[in-house]
């Protein structure tokens, strides 16, 4: 099995890295997404996940979140984690407006007493790094399905986190949109932060990932994001269209 | 108005709903983010069946919260523990559980109502504002302090991990601890209310308070500064949603 652990150290041990883990399997044991997975990501890394709808790459992030049942072990270092998920959508049942959305993981002090100066700092520093600034009055379930998936930037990327994990982020963005987010992920990652990013643009895949891994029941192929990336749309294109 | 606050029963009334109304108001609608309005119609039944067991148990028919919060808490942290480890729907689990607990309670009520007068037990599944004594008074007002005091302090958790669970997890919020620990405090709100609501009708305040007292306001009071008093005059709300108003000014 291929990893990127550096030679010669151990396998069950973290030195220096953000997210350790091995012999991960997911799904049932009859019927696995994904078998014998070994990862270990250094600060400044973003290792792209690639692979067909269903290869599992999305139950890969839950399982690093906890969300799903896992084989294996999967281990993270201190620090906060920024997450991105592909698929949700703020139900109105509670009318959040997009400052007191932001500020309930911003301040201790209860929501519902008012949102602190500290985290109406951070809010407002947030929400203009993903050009959102001066929507922060506005509600959550009124946002577009780009500028929620802004929010979720906003909310991965501010503060810092030690570990991303992106799933689809550039979802619905606009060109413009895309541009920041690029700008915003490079500059975590200068700074130290190390992200597991999901992603069916192949494009984006090579302008940003450090690595990538195409998933394929198990790891079918790991390196450099130009090989992989060129391996599986061949693999995947082909007797599309007539494609040979 | 202050002829009646010369009767004692009146005042004690008075007190009661102005105690219960900050606690139900504060739970009612992280229970509906939550989802676990329909679990406060199951507790509702379960605490017919918990009184009706106190009952045959030899509990006095004038304070069985022994029975009621007893059976209420084993249905609910079994219900959680079921939920958490199934892949059915929250409200197919409750469903179930509920048609159990008002069974089983119907069959227990006819057995206890051979010794009890019937009117007794229908005061406590209806509940009256006027029989409330001191001793209800006292234990609800501690009781109330208390869940406001763990609500404050895990309520921004609770919030996130109702309307976002991916970020939840993200932020590290245990998301078991959580539910476990409303559940309990739900549980115990509506024992110490029952008295005074009613076993048939707590659903209606700790599901549906907000919509009588909680309804977003059409303006935004004089003077508030923050976001959301702020946003208030801004822009349309959907109908059914619940406005977290803050009850002090922002610094």
């Amino acid at each position: 099995m291929p990893t990127n652990a550096p030679p010669g150290l151990p396998p069950n041990i973290i030195h220096g890295a953000v997210l350790s883990i091995e012999q991960l399997g997911l799904g049932p044991r009859t019927a696995p997404l994904c078998e014998g997975f070994d990862l270990v990501l250094a600060p400044g890394e973003l290792h792209a996940l690639i692979g067909r709808n269903g290869a599992g790459k999305t139950t890969l992030l839950r399982a690093i979140l906890g969300e799903v049942e896992f084989r294996g072990s999967i281990r993270r270092a201190a620090g906060r984690v920024g997450s991105v998920p592909q698929a949700w959508r703020f139900e109105g049942v509670l009318a959040l407006t997009v400052g007191e959305f932001l500020a309930l993981a911003r301040q201790r002090a209860p929501l519902f007493l008012g949102t602190t100066r500290s985290a109406r700092a951070a809010v407002d520093a947030a929400l203009a790094a993903v050009d959102l600034a001066g929507c922060e009055r506005r509600l959550v379930s009124e946002l577009s399905g780009g500028e929620l998936r802004r929010l979720l930037l906003a909310h991965a990327l501010h503060p810092r986190p030690a570990l991303l994990l992106l799933d689809e982020p550039t979802e619905g963005l606009d060109a413009a949109a895309l541009a920041r987010f690029e700008g915003l992920l490079r500059a975590a990652l200068a700074a130290g932060s190390a992200g597991l990013l999901v992603s069916h643009d192949l494009a984006l895949v090579r302008r940003l990932a450090t690595a990538a891994t195409w998933l394929d029941g198990g790891v079918r192929m790991r390196g450099a994001p130009d090989a992989v990336a060129r391996a599986f749309a061949e693999r995947e294109l082909a007797g599309v269209d007539g494609r040979p | 108005m202050s002829e009646l606050l010369a009767y004692p029963w009146f005042v004690r009334g008075l007190i009661a709903a102005l105690l219960l109304a900050p606690l139900l108001g504060t739970l009612s609608h992280v229970v509906v983010a939550r989802r676990l309005a329909f679990l406060s119609t199951a507790l509702g039944q379960a605490a017919l069946t918990g009184l009706t067991l106190g009952l045959a148990l030899g509990e006095p028919i004038d304070s069985p919260y022994g029975g009621i919060g007893g059976f209420c808490l084993l249905c609910a942290l079994a219900l959680v523990w079921v939920k958490r480890r199934s892949t059915l729907p929250g409200d197919t689990l409750i469903g179930v559980f509920a048609a159990f607990t008002l069974g089983l309670g119907i069959c227990l009520l006819v057995a206890v109502t051979q010794r009890f007068n019937i009117h007794q037990i229908e005061a406590v599944m209806f509940g009256s504002l006027l029989t409330v004594t001191t001793r209800d008074l006292v234990l609800l007002a501690a009781f109330g302090v208390a869940a406001l005091l763990v609500l404050a302090r895990r309520y921004n958790e609770l919030v996130l991990d109702s309307v976002a669970p991916p970020l939840a997890r993200a932020e590290g919020i245990p998301a078991a601890r959580l539910d476990y620990l409303f559940v309990v405090l739900l549980t115990a709100a509506i024992v110490v209310s029952l008295k005074i609501v009613g076993a048939l009708l707590i659903e209606a305040p700790t599901n549906h308070f907000f919509f009588a007292c909680g309804s977003p306001p059409a303006a935004p009071p004089a003077g508030a500064r923050s976001h959301a008093n702020a946003a208030s005059s801004s822009a349309p709300r959907p109908a059914r949603t619940w406005r977290i108003a803050p009850i002090v000014a922002s610094p």
